[in-house]
């Protein structure tokens, strides 16, 4: 399979869409094993990726590099025993692509549910994902998730 | 063809932000423009944790929030507008410049906008902002 050599004529949402499966690849590994390889997902990524979270998040702030997006990562697991993402609709345009759907998780800390709509823009450079943006329907109820 | 023959949803929401506009320009009162652009099944969802949060249905519905709304922010301006059309539902990406009425207070955040369009009206409108603690902060007295 050419994943890589026809990365730079992929259109944003076959991108993300690649990035979804590496993602769920990593989260079904760690589930499993205890250990997931990060490869997978950095593929899709350029080495400068940036992940914005809403600074009121309990994990908000700027994750820069595969080492900043791996840090989110672990910070979400340590907030939630699940994730969800369901029913998702795309919109693209140029080099980006906007994603609308459902994300369902569940708290570790005290065992809420969110299930709330989301949005995010995701940005990308040859092919490549440079930039994560989410929007939350309502941050309140995600820092309410983090506090025993 | 132009996108705007692709994509008819796009035609809808450009006469629904005249009508806005124009509603806005004219200090409220005649809601006849922005209504017939709505759907009367129209419903408007907002995050409950904002002053005006919940589901707001059909015309008066959206009148009302849009009064609820006014209550909060003396000033409104949205930059950097982009439309990402995809058969009957636009998403817009922009930013919002706000003061608060009661605290004077601005803030600014990124905002998405997914609006749903059926026969031509817009039937399903939902905000995603950026932070809505931001906001909660910029009103709170």
């Amino acid at each position: 399979m050419s994943v890589q050599s026809s990365a730079n004529e992929a259109t944003p949402k076959a991108v993300l869409l690649r990035f979804y499966e590496a993602e769920a690849n990593y989260m079904k590994a760690f589930e499993e094993n205890g250990i997931a390889s990060f490869n997978e997902m950095r593929e899709t990524m350029a080495p400068d990726v940036v992940l914005h979270q809403s600074p009121d998040l309990p994990y908000g702030g700027d994750y820069l590099g595969y080492e900043g997006y791996e840090q989110w990562a672990v910070r979400m697991s340590s907030i939630f025993d699940k994730l969800e993402v369901a029913e998702r609709e795309f919109f693209e345009q140029g080099e980006k692509v906007i994603v609308v759907c459902r994300f369902i998780t569940r708290s570790r800390i005290n065992g809420s549910v969110q299930d709330f709509p989301m949005a995010q823009v995701v940005t990308m450079r040859n092919g490549k994902i440079v930039e994560f943006r989410p929007f939350y329907w309502n941050v309140p109820a995600y820092v309410a998730a983090a506090t025993r | 063809m132009s996108t705007q023959e692709q994509q008819p949803a796009l035609a809808t929401l450009r006469r629904f932000y005249e009508a806005e506009t124009a509603y806005l320009a004219s200090g409220g009162g005649d809601f006849s423009g922005i209504a017939a652009t709505l759907d009367p099944e129209c419903v408007i969802y907002q995050p409950a944790s904002l002053p005006y949060g919940g589901e707001w249905r059909g015309h008066s519905g959206f009148e009302a929030w849009m009064k609820a709304f006014a209550e909060q922010w003396s000033s409104l301006e949205v930059k950097d507008s982009e439309l990402y059309p995809n058969g009957d539902v636009i998403v817009s990406k922009s930013h919002v410049y706000a003061v608060a009425k009661r605290t004077g207070r601005a803030a600014d955040w990124p905002l998405l906008q997914f609006f749903r369009v059926r026969n031509s009206k817009i039937i399903e409108l939902r905000p995603f902002h950026w932070d809505t603690a931001t906001l909660l902060e910029a009103l709170k007295l």
